[in-house]
């Protein structure tokens, strides 16, 4: 889950203007794609956000990948097997691969970086528990043993933080401020003045050197990034999904897709008065949801559930039927970020509404890190975020409401939903885990710890010049760059710097 | 008009038949192959469609997008055809596009349908409405859309080759069949040769004929030309008969005159009441009557040995050109012209002998002109007339009978003059008359009147 770093680019509205840059450039025209911030870091195991994820998925390759369709395809591996019981997994990496310091890969440093992920300096370890053994038996081949059958742990492994480290180097301090990996892109520089980094390709790429030769990665604020997009300065504005009728389409190419997101309104149980389910359901089904859905985001699709449209689980509708309870005379303070581009109508429309059938709500703007801090620390009766994906499978959105998981936005506790969500990890049955999944998304649904608002539909902006670019349905980090390049008919003024 | 083998006029009579219907049945057996070739190609992707129903509906219920993502892009590279599934009329998966996922499906405009195949612009749309345990859910339906260009190369090669084959069949059952025609229009030509060789009456050694048709013809003409012949025979005997006895006739005829006088002669030569020059004048006339009582006799045999024999409806004019150049050949100082109204006048004759009697006519004609003969044809309703006619002269008309009927002196020689005599009894033996006139050209005319038949 990544909250809201991608949502909340596309809304932040900065009060500062960048001016435009000219890109230096050496021989062929530079790929210039914008970033509503740098990586908070350059280590795998310690991604939590968009900005991190989409520049680790240039620079480092993982064992799989996900298809733009969400098929998973081998990267480094060759091939994969797995055992008649669903708990070993055998990988056969390709030969001939290299890192882009051009030291070969080998199923050590796959060892070597998986077990870092399960490591307590991961902070996406959650994500790796069912693992129970790895280990490389020659220079080709990584088993992974699992405690019990897992059929997502293919996905996990497609993920963005299931990246190969060349082991060798990462015990250098310095390893992450020049990173080496194996991905489509080598990291080149990093410029904090000018807030960009750039890549080159890499010539040894496992599937064949990138259409581009050179990629600059730019910080910038979503209006920034409008007007230098409008100048013809940058080539891809992926970073912040737009919504429909932008204005910047009438310029460029509009590339729409699904995306696997909910925006919710996260509900405290640890904090008063929702600690009170029968409240926390009528506060549920009091929501305008679908008035806040055609009043800002009408593009977007109704929210069924909790899950994301398309994905196991995503039907799961509980109609909440209260009856004798009436809105507390606490006030209730809903949190939501204060970049939102619309924050202050939204504020007035829910608190208008809400109000008017008796509760007594504020809603509050909250600068990004605060809001973040209080998700943390949870501080918040209510918040607004949108809840991301790493990987397309219901057992990642239901993670946040185990009892143990620190990460548990709603403090939710729930014995029986925590037996669910293991009986379904536990079987390789497609049809039971559905099932385990439908009565856990039930059981979510009936305490009412989330306001599903609604699922976000992606509209990619990219230059006209600009070919090969593929939406992937999961999110912007997972788009394959390797296949991206500029069409033959653009001239290199055309095609920026 | 111009004439053609019976083969080649079976042949052309068929020909138009024979094309159009090669063509008809190359059209008809090559749009039934590609109608099942493209048929059998969607109906497989129908029937996989159906057959994958059941899994689809799970994936569809659990709403497992990735996984039938998946299997969509796997129809699609494995169809070459874009998979489209469609849940209450959004798109919930597409192989096509993903842009296009939970948006409402437009379906390609179709413009018409066969079965369940539904022809657009650019493609071929085939509907399935996903079935769970065999009930139909209305509500999802798979849409498979193959590009009409790729879907039909296979229908249109195997049309292609279907008519190509159809085509070179139809010309080998061509070229089989004028063998065929040749082979039974054999008997016609054993039937024509059959009847050509009775013709010269060489057909003694013939053979049957296969046919019956045939065989029943050959033998009819054969039988009717040995009745021909038969009746020839006995025609020709009567004739004989009948020319013997009007030669008889006309020698009784022709004999009595110079009998009466010899008679008469013997009568006043042993008269002795008359005085001795008379008796002796008498006495002369009898050697020289009974000379001439005896040159008409031989005439009269002579002329019996030039009956025609064989009378043919053939062109006179050949016959007088042959006549006229055989003269000319002899006497090429005094010219013949000759006016024909018509270059072919088919009249009854037998050749040789009416040749003899024109080349007579033209001899005598060449010995008194003066400086031309002129030859004329002329035909009527009635009669065809040839008129040889000369600027001689002329005859005296009384002493024509006497010619005729050979009984003239020749004015070359000392002797009878028998040519008018034979032409006369030739002309007569074909039905005709010999008429003599006096020429515009100021000599002698004969005119040769024949019957028309």
């Amino acid at each position: 889950m990544f909250l809201g770093r991608q949502f909340l680019s596309s809304i932040f509205v900065m009060g500062f203007m960048i001016l435009p840059t000219v890109y230096a450039q050496s021989s062929s025209p530079s790929y210039v794609k914008a970033l509503y911030s740098l990586p908070l870091s350059f280590d795998p195991i310690k991604m939590n956000d968009t900005a991190s994820l989409a520049v680790g998925n240039l620079i480092y390759n993982g064992l799989l990948k996900f298809s733009p369709s969400l098929k998973i395809e081998g990267a480094l591996a060759e091939s994969w097997a797995t055992s008649k019981d669903g708990k070993t997994l055998t990988f056969k990496l390709r030969k001939n691969i290299f890192f882009h310091n051009g030291n070969p890969i080998t199923a050590t440093d796959a060892e070597f970086s998986i077990k870092r992920a399960i490591s307590t300096e991961s902070t996406v370890r959650k994500f790796y528990d069912s693992i129970k053994k790895i280990h490389a038996t020659d220079e080709n081949t990584l088993i992974v043993e699992l405690n019990y059958p897992f059929p997502p742990f293919l996905s996990v492994l497609a993920g963005a933080t299931a990246k190969i480290l060349p082991k060798a180097n990462v015990s250098d301090p310095k390893f992450f401020n020049s990173p080496i990996g194996s991905g489509a892109f080598k990291f080149s520089q990093i410029d904090l003045q000018k807030k960009e980094i750039i890549l080159h390709a890499f010539e040894k790429y496992y599937s064949g050197i990138p259409k581009i030769t050179r990629m600059i990665l730019k910080e910038t604020t979503e209006e920034e990034a409008l007007k230098l997009a409008r100048n013809g300065e940058i080539h891809d504005l992926a970073n912040w999904p737009l919504t429909e009728n932008d204005s910047i389409f009438e310029k460029g190419q509009k590339i729409s897709s699904p995306v696997a997101s909910t925006w919710i309104i996260g509900l405290n149980t640890l904090k008063s008065p929702f600690n009170n389910l029968k409240i926390r359901q009528l506060f549920k089904i009091s929501v305008p949801v679908d008035e806040f859905r055609q009043t800002f985001y009408p593009y977007s699709i109704k929210a069924n559930g909790y899950v994301p449209n398309g994905l196991t689980g995503s039907q799961v509708k509980v109609d909440l039927k209260i009856n004798g309870i009436h809105p507390p005379k606490d006030k209730i303070i809903i949190a939501i970020p204060s970049e939102l581009a619309r924050g202050k109508e939204m504020k007035e429309m829910i608190e208008k509404s809400m109000n008017a059938k008796g509760w007594k709500v504020e809603v509050r703007l909250l600068p990004w890190n605060q809001l973040m801090d209080g998700y943390s620390k949870k501080s918040h009766q209510a918040f607004l975020v949108a809840m991301n994906m790493d990987y397309p499978d219901a057992d990642f959105l239901l993670k946040n409401f185990e009892s143990d998981n620190t990460d548990n936005f709603s403090g939710l506790k729930s014995s029986k939903l925590d037996l669910l969500l293991k009986k379904s990890r536990s079987t390789q049955d497609r049809k039971l885990r559905e099932i385990y999944y439908k009565d856990a998304l039930k059981l979510v649904e009936e305490s009412a710890v989330t306001v599903n608002l609604f699922h976000p539909r992606a509209n990619y902006w990219v230059s006209k010049c600009v070919q090969g670019f593929k939406p992937n349905i999961l999110s912007d980090v997972y788009i394959d760059y390797s296949n991206v390049g500029f069409a033959p008919s653009c001239s290199e003024n055309e095609a920026v710097q | 008009m111009k004439n053609i083998t019976l083969f080649k006029h079976v042949n052309s009579s068929l020909n138009p038949y024979r094309w159009a219907i090669s063509v008809i049945a190359a059209i008809l057996i090559s749009g039934l192959f590609a109608a099942i070739t493209l048929e059998s190609r969607l109906d497989t992707d129908k029937k996989m469609a159906e057959a994958l129903s059941p899994y689809l509906v799970t994936l569809i219920e659990s709403s497992d997008r990735p996984e039938l993502l998946r299997v969509l892009q796997s129809i699609s590279e494995a169809t070459s055809s874009d998979v489209i599934v469609v849940v209450d009329g959004i798109i919930f998966a597409s192989s096509r596009n993903l842009e296009e996922l939970d948006r409402t499906f437009v379906k390609p405009k179709t413009y018409f349908r066969i079965f369940d195949f539904e022809f657009g612009n650019s493609e071929i749309v085939t509907t399935t409405n996903i079935k769970k345990y065999g009930h139909s859910l209305s509500e999802a339906q798979i849409h498979i859309i193959s590009p009409l260009l790729t879907s039909m190369q296979n229908t249109i090669g195997v049309f292609i080759g279907a008519f190509i084959t159809s085509i070179l069949i139809s010309l080998f059952s061509a070229r089989q069949m004028r063998k065929a025609i040749k082979k039974a229009l054999r008997p016609m030509n054993q039937l024509h040769a059959e009847i050509e060789d009775m013709i010269i009456e060489n057909g003694i050694d013939s053979e049957p004929i296969q046919i019956r048709e045939l065989e029943e013809i050959r033998n009819t003409v054969r039988s009717t030309k040995i009745a021909l012949d038969n009746v020839k025979d006995q025609l020709a005997e009567t004739k004989a008969k009948k020319l013997s006895s009007d030669a008889y006739k006309r020698l009784i005829h022709d004999l009595h005159n110079p009998v009466s006088a010899l008679r008469q002669m013997a009568s006043l030569a042993h008269d002795h009441s008359q005085d001795m020059e008379t008796r002796g004048e008498a006495s002369d006339s009898i050697p020289r009557l009974a000379d001439q009582i005896l040159n008409q006799v031989m005439a009269a045999k002579k002329n019996l040995e030039e009956e025609p024999v064989a009378i043919r409806d053939l062109n006179i004019i050949q016959c007088i050109e042959d006549g006229i150049r055989q003269v000319q050949t002899l006497k090429p100082k005094k010219s013949i012209s000759a006016k024909f109204q018509d270059a072919w006048v088919n009249v009854p004759h037998d050749p040789m002998l009416l040749r003899r009697a024109i080349v007579n006519l033209l001899e005598n004609g060449l010995d008194a002109a003066k400086t031309q003969v002129r030859v004329s044809v002329v035909k009527n309703k009635n009669h065809t007339i040839i008129q040889v006619c000369d600027d001689g002269l002329g005859m005296d008309e009384e002493k024509i009978p006497v010619y005729l009927q050979g009984r003239g002196q020749s004015s070359k020689a000392n002797r009878q003059a028998f040519g008018l005599s034979s032409t006369n009894h030739i002309i007569r033996s074909h039905g005709g008359k010999l008429i003599y006139r006096k020429s515009d050209l100021g000599g002698s005319c004969f005119e040769i009147r024949l019957g028309v038949i």
